[in-house]
């Protein structure tokens, strides 16, 4: 990625006492750990929250980053980190987890996706189902959807944030389409 | 539990990834086409795939409509903050507007513009006509919105020491307070002291007659006795007074 160098050099001033370098690597990645964040999560105050957390927490640990990894593969680990660890807790206080109603109600989806061409003039059902149905995902698996349909990342850039062979990417995500092609189709039959 | 069909697998999905996502090689693209051509696995996933592709899209549209997209953003340079739009709950009334205002209509925005136009033409014209109304303590006394007496009288003490104090004021005021048809009977009186009182009198039902003192201090008012002839002043008001 074009902006990594600079990443790195805006860091260093950062480390060296730049008081505004830090903010220029939030404008610069904010949103993309936003999007992130949101289609990990599935809710925009949970997005804002995790975001909000990543960067502090990527600002309180800012001596330990040592360079080894890109700056953007550090942010992408902390972000998903945040991003797991608030989904724990939001379990452990019982709240409304969004992967569990994605197991149990299905009555949302109205047809199997590969049998309606029009699919996304179907409307806010479809739309719903999707979203359960993404949020379902293993975390592994999620995580590379959202890279690559919310961040628009390439294969290289995903598996440069992730440290991850581009073959890993490829088959990650091609698992994760076969998984969600599954459970839209279940949804689908339930609905029926 | 319903069956759940889904075409079996073929040992290229990696590339049926890469094709969706238009992140292959020219060489490799044409190769996978013509072998997409043969393999119905791989026909029947693509389509599939397309599919939840469009609708993932359609989620992320629908849920981050007001963020650029990552292309739009690499494309113009524009970068909004996310923690600023997102970070406050409220965003402030002038963002709002200024808002409201880049996503309104162009017919919407004439029909504003136009509306604030009349607002403030009637502002203006509200402003001057409240101007011509007299704003003597008559006005204040004839809106009676005045009810306490003491806050009456205290307006009223104010106004008249301030005529005292200002003869053109004073010439002014009592043109006010006296006009040709008065609404009510203030008026001002020399007091014995020789201070000017204002005299607040709400409009009264039935006219009654003037006391002496009164009639003594119009007709000083008016010129028509000078104060030491008061003594020996006989008015036939008064007598009138006595034979009633």
């Amino acid at each position: 990625m074009e902006t990594a160098t600079s990443d790195e050099q805006i860091v260093e001033r950062a480390l060296t006492g730049d008081a505004e370098a830090f903010g220029e690597i939030v404008q610069r990645w904010e949103r993309r750990i936003f999007s992130l964040a949101y289609g990990m999560l599935g809710r925009e105050e949970d997005a804002r929250d995790a975001t909000q957390e990543t960067f502090l927490a990527a600002f309180r640990n800012l001596r330990g980053f040592r360079g080894e990894a890109k700056v953007s593969s550090w942010l992408h680990r902390i972000a998903v980190n945040q991003c797991i660890s608030r989904q724990r807790r939001a379990k452990v206080r019982n709240e409304a987890a969004l992967d569990d109603e994605a197991e149990n109600d299905a009555s949302s989806f109205s047809a199997p996706l590969e049998n309606s061409p029009g699919r996304v003039t179907e409307g806010r059902e479809q739309i719903d189902a999707v979203r359960r149905a993404v949020m379902s995902l293993p975390i592994e698996l999620r995580q590379v959807v959202v890279m690559k349909e919310f961040e628009e990342l390439t294969f290289r850039e995903i598996a440069d944030a992730l440290d991850l062979p581009l073959s890993t990417v490829k088959s990650r995500l091609y698992t994760a389409f076969r998984q969600l092609q599954m459970r839209l189709q279940r949804f689908g039959n339930e609905a029926a | 539990m319903e069956k759940v069909v889904i075409a079996p697998s073929c040992e290229r999905g990696n590339d049926l990834i890469a094709f969706l996502y238009a992140e292959i090689d020219g060489s490799e693209e044409r190769d996978f086409k013509h072998h997409m051509q043969h393999c119905a696995a791989c026909k029947s996933a693509f389509a599939a795939f397309k599919g939840i592709r469009e609708s993932v899209v359609a989620w992320r549209q629908e849920s981050l409509g007001v963020v650029l997209s990552p292309s739009v953003v690499a494309e113009t340079g524009v970068a909004p903050t996310i923690l600023s739009r997102f970070g406050s709950r409220k965003p402030s009334a002038l963002a709002a507007i200024r808002e409201f205002f880049a996503l309104s209509p162009l017919w919407m925005k004439g029909a504003l513009a136009f509306a604030s136009v009349l607002f403030c033409l009637f502002a203006v014209l509200a402003v001057a006509r409240l101007r011509e109304t007299p704003q003597a303590p008559v006005a204040i006394a004839a809106n009676d919105k005045v009810s306490g007496g003491q806050e009456r009288n205290a307006i009223n003490e104010k106004s008249a020491r301030k005529q005292f104090k200002d003869p053109t004021a004073t010439q002014t005021a009592k043109t006010a307070v006296v006009p040709d048809n008065p609404p009510s009977q203030n008026t001002l009186r020399r007091g014995p002291n020789g201070s000017i009182e204002f005299v607040y009198n709400p409009r009264p039902k039935t006219r009654r007659p003037l006391t002496r003192a009164e009639r003594e201090q119009l007709a000083a008012d008016l010129r028509l006795i000078s104060p030491k002839d008061d003594a020996d002043l006989d008015l036939l008001g008064d007598r009138l007074n006595r034979q009633e």
